[in-house]
Order: structure tokens, then C-alpha cells, then sequence
């Protein structure tokens, strides 16, 4: 990674900019674009506990991103760094320019936060993606109604987030990302515990955002079919450890095992899609859902 | 009964108005604690600044307002970061930990002492009744600080006490906010007791959210009908307590009491009939 020379260094560990390296960048003719997140030899941990350590990762605009790997091996961890909930033990995370404000930058957690005996209506939960970014009254109420309409729940914008069903909340979750816009969302495993129509409504609204708009994702999830039918770059965490690359150099059979433990078959659907098998204790094949 | 409160006004003026200002200042505040689902904690910090009262008579240091104040903020802070982990200390183990230790170190400081314990003991009951100009004119000064934060920064506030991880991604200084809050409900909290004693001051802190979080649909609401809440329930319990000549305080805890049974009746009531 060659940033060292433009990016603005903090003192210790921490969130850099990577602006000035992204405009020299544009202007440069050819060569690979200037990542819009790059992480730098980063440790991550909870007081004395490491999580992750000496991890490196460049994200491009318009990449699809997902991370992989078992409970507890750091994803949400990671991510929560990228949002700057977490602050590095040692290296440097650097946002391109544009996302040092984070006005660009939306998140959706596996699940809410806010304390289930609080009050709160969906259209009050997805205004509260508005914070920081200034917009007037009829701004935001236009884009509350755009993001409420894109996630099909606007019927339900004066109901209590708690009378929902779980995939509607995800969906209101989604909305409260969306609104702000992102050029980067970073998504942590949203469609766990949500059945399979559902599932897939949520995954093809975001691939779509990917794919039609541009947005840079970055997706963490346990379940390799999305990686193989939607990523572009996959990063396997395993042991503190994070591989990362392009899913069709780091997507192999070899790395996942050494991920998860079990054997895993790939192959290539009618489309040219990439399946997954998986071959779990018994020797008996079970294919990804 | 109500002509009988005002011809008491020249009288108890600084009083009624230190506790209005403190009933606007801790129910504005409370609805960050009662949001974020942390009533032991602002219990915790109530105990905490009765042991710096009781601390300050042990040692004779003259200062009970310093001494309660810096005790609160302390307790604020340590119980501020802390989270449920899934080994170690947790939050509420921390937080029981602290109201136990306050609440019993605050006598046993002050048993064997010949002054101090029938104060402590007092603060522990509450009496909202000698507030001097200068105690209202501090708490008026508390009142206007917590409304000018909700004015100002309604929305992050919202955003910080529901969701401080969406919070950080949006970019606010988390920790530094949470520092700050702590802070601010630990000095308000510590001069609250020691002017007006535990239980007004966290009658004040924790009831009116709680009744305000039963008739809400949201949380930004709830910070204007809390402290209308508080005051409304001030204003009833001084005019009852004047006219039958009960203790003041406790009226309107009291009062605050009954009114949030009647809050979560409303509530249960709403959500049978309405779903």
C-alpha cells in the first residue's frame, strides 16, 4: 500500500485521511483506484483482550465486500472499527477523504440497539439516520418517505419499531442506512434469524444498491452462498487472522476449510455462478443455502 | 387550598422555586437515564453523593456540596463506560456494588461520630424545605443548562441515548458525549440531594421520564413531557402538602408514584384496545 506519503498520520493508533491520495490518484491515467477504505497492520481488542491482530485490507469503490468466519473471530469487531466505535490498538485506518466526516457512510447492525422499553416509532428510528447531516425539515421528510417507499414499509412509518416483525425491523434498519445516502454501507449480518423470502427481499435490495448505484459494500455474514453469488472480495477471519482478496483468489476450497474446519466443495451453477458444498462430520454433503 | 400555597409564596418562595428548577433540571436529564434503561445507576449516584455529604461531616471539611458533587460525578463516570461483557465485571454488578457500598458507608462513617447521622439520615428521607436565592438561582442556572442541550442537540442526544454504536457511525465523539452526560447528571445529582435530599432528587430523576416514556410514541417528546410532568407534580404536592401539613417531598414523590401506576394503566390500556 502505498499511502504513506500523502495520508495525514494521527498520533498512536487510529482513523487517518487518505483524501490527498485519493485525488493524486484520479489524476493519475491508469493504475488501480485509491482505496476508499484502507486498513493498515491494525490490531483490535477489548482492553486486554486482542482480537484481531496485524490485519490489512484495502476496499475500492464499488466493491462488494463479504467477511467470513466462524462466532467470535472478529468481523463485527473490524467493522466496528471502520465506524470508528472501536479504536485501533495499534496501526491506522484510513478513510478516503469524502468519508472522514462520515456523512456518506451507512451502517445497519445485525440488530437495533436502542433499549427495547424505549419509545420508538419507525419514521423517528429512520430520521435518526439524518443526524450530522444538516438537511432541512422537507429534505429530510423527502427522504425518509424515498428510503421508506425503496424499503417497502411506509405503511408502517407511525408504528412502534417493537410491533414489527423481525424482517421488517431489518428492513427499517436498512432504511435508516440508506438515508443518509451512503457511497459506503457497511452491513453486519442482517439477515440472521429472518426466514428465507424475507432473507432474500433484504439481499437483493442491496446487491441491487451495489450493482445500479455504485455503493461500496462491505457485508458480513456466515453463509458462503452470499459471498459466492454476490461478493466481488471476500475476507476470512480465522484465529485473530484475516485473509483477504478478490473471490476468486481467496474464495477457495483450501481457505475455507482452514475457516471453518470442515471440508467445502465449489462449484459453478448453469449461470456460471459459484455453489458451495458443504461436507460437514459425517462425511455427508449439504449444500449452502 | 390553592389561596392558602400562595400567601405561603413570601415565605417559601426560594424553596418552591429551587425545587421547580431541580425538578426541570433532573427530569430533563432522566430521560437519558430512563432511556438507556439505567435507573440503578442514577440510584447508584443518588447514594454515592449522600457519602460525600457524610464524608464531608466525618472529616469536617465544611464543603457538602463540593464533596457531594464530586462523589456523584465519580460514580457517574465509573458506571458510564462499563459494559456487560461476557467474562469480568459486569454493569450491574459494578452498579449494585456501588449503591451497597454508598448506602451502607454512608452511616457507618458517621455512627460513632457525635454529629452528622441524624443529617444523613434526614437527607435519606428528604425535606425540599430551606433552599436559599442562591440555591435557586444555581438550579434555575441547571434548568436552563438542560433545556439548551435539548434545544441544541435534540436530535444527536436522541441518536447517542438509543443507539451510540449508529451514533459513532454518524460520526459523534461518543465516548466524549457519555463523558459529558456523566459529568452533568453526576453534578446536577450531587446538589440536588444535598439540597433537597435522596428521595426528592431521584424521585425527580427517574419518575417523570418513566410516566413520560408510558405516554410518548417516541423519545424526542418525551424530553418536554417529563419535565412538564415534574412540574405540574411539584406544584400539585406543595399545594397539598401546604394544606394538609404533610412533608413536601415526599408528597410529591408520592404523587409522581401514583401517577406513573396510572401512566403504565394508560399504557396497558392503549395497547389492549388499540394493539
Amino acid at each position: 500500500m502505498n499511502l504513506s506519503s500523502s495520508i495525514r498520520l494521527p498520533l498512536g493508533g487510529g482513523v487517518a485521511e487518505v483524501g490527498s491520495a485519493a485525488r493524486a490518484s484520479e489524476q493519475r491515467p491508469s493504475g488501480p483506484a485509491a482505496p476508499v477504505v484502507a486498513v493498515e497492520q491494525v490490531t483490535l481488542g477489548y482492553g486486554r483482550r486482542v482480537v484481531l491482530r496485524d490485519v490489512s485490507l484495502e476496499i475500492r469503490q464499488g466493491e462488494f465486500w463479504c467477511l467470513l468466519g466462524a462466532n467470535g473471530e472478529g468481523k463485527t469487531t473490524l467493522i466496528k472499527a471502520l465506524l470508528g466505535a472501536v479504536r485501533p490498538i495499534r496501526g491506522r485506518i484510513a478513510l478516503r477523504g469524502d468519508f472522514q466526516n462520515r456523512r456518506r457512510l451507512g451502517f445497519v447492525p445485525q440488530e437495533t440497539e436502542v433499549n427495547p422499553s424505549a419509545p420508538v416509532t419507525v419514521f423517528a428510528f429512520v430520521s435518526g439516520g439524518l443526524v450530522g447531516l444538516g438537511v432541512d425539515r422537507a429534505t429530510a421528510e423527502r427522504r425518509i418517505r424515498t428510503v421508506l417507499d425503496l424499503m417497502g414499509i411506509t405503511a408502517l412509518r407511525d408504528r412502534s419499531l417493537w410491533a414489527l416483525s423481525g424482517g421488517q425491523r431489518q428492513r427499517a434498519l436498512v432504511a435508516r442506512a440508506l438515508v443518509r445516502d451512503p457511497l459506503l454501507l457497511i452491513v453486519d449480518e442482517p439477515t440472521a434469524g429472518l426466514d428465507m423470502a424475507a432473507s432474500s427481499g433484504l439481499l437483493e435490495i442491496i446487491t441491487g444498491l451495489s450493482r445500479d448505484k455504485g455503493i461500496t459494500v462491505v457485508f458480513v455474514t456466515h453463509d458462503l452462498s452470499i459471498a459466492a453469488k454476490r461478493a466481488s472480495h471476500v475476507g476470512l477471519f480465522k484465529g485473530g487472522r484475516l485473509v483477504a482478496g478478490s473471490l476468486e483468489s481467496t474464495f477457495t476450497a483450501e481457505n475455507l476449510q482452514r475457516t471453518y474446519g470442515v471440508t467445502v466443495e465449489l462449484g459453478r451453477d448453469e449461470h456460471g455462478l459459484m455453489t458451495v458444498h458443504a461436507a460437514v462430520g459425517t462425511g455427508r454433503r449439504e449444500e449452502s443455502k | 387550598m390553592i389561596s392558602g400555597f400562595l400567601e405561603s409564596w413570601p415565605l417559601f418562595q426560594w424553596t418552591y422555586l429551587a425545587a421547580l428548577a431541580l425538578a426541570v433540571a433532573l427530569s430533563t436529564l432522566g430521560v437519558v437515564v430512563v432511556t438507556r434503561g439505567q435507573v440503578f445507576i442514577a440510584a447508584a449516584i443518588s447514594q454515592a453523593s449522600l457519602l460525600g455529604i457524610a464524608v464531608n461531616l466525618w472529616l469536617g471539611w465544611g464543603v457538602p456540596a463540593v464533596a457531594a458533587t464530586a462523589f456523584s460525578g465519580a460514580a457517574a463516570l465509573a458506571t458510564a463506560r462499563r459494559r456487560n461483557h461476557r467474562a469480568g465485571v459486569s454493569a450491574d454488578e459494578a452498579t449494585g456494588w456501588l449503591f451497597l457500598a454508598c448506602g451502607s458507608l454512608a452511616i457507618l462513617v458517621l455512627a460513632k461520630q457525635p454529629v452528622g447521622l441524624k443529617e444523613v439520615q434526614a437527607m435519606m428521607a428528604s425535606s425540599v424545605l430551606g433552599s436559599s436565592a442562591g440555591d435557586a438561582g444555581m438550579f434555575g442556572l441547571l434548568a436552563l443548562g438542560a433545556v439548551g442541550l435539548v434545544l441544541g442537540a435534540r436530535q444527536r442526544l436522541v441518536l447517542l441515548i438509543t443507539d451510540a454504536t449508529m451514533a459513532a457511525a454518524v460520526g459523534m465523539r461518543v465516548g466524549l458525549w457519555v463523558m459529558g452526560l456523566a459529568l452533568t447528571l453526576g453534578l446536577v445529582t450531587g446538589l440536588a440531594v444535598r439540597a433537597t435530599g435522596l428521595l426528592f432528587a431521584f424521585g425527580c430523576l427517574v419518575l417523570p421520564p418513566l410516566i413520560a416514556k408510558n405516554l410518548c410514541r417516541d423519545v424526542a417528546p418525551m424530553f418536554w413531557v417529563a419535565p412538564l410532568v415534574a412540574v405540574v407534580s411539584v406544584l400539585t404536592g406543595f399545594v397539598l402538602a401546604h394544606h394538609f401539613d404533610f412533608p413536601p417531598g415526599q408528597v410529591v414523590v408520592a404523587g409522581l408514584a401514583a401517577a406513573l401506576l396510572a401512566a403504565w394503566g394508560w399504557r396497558e390500556g392503549r395497547e389492549w384496545i388499540w394493539g
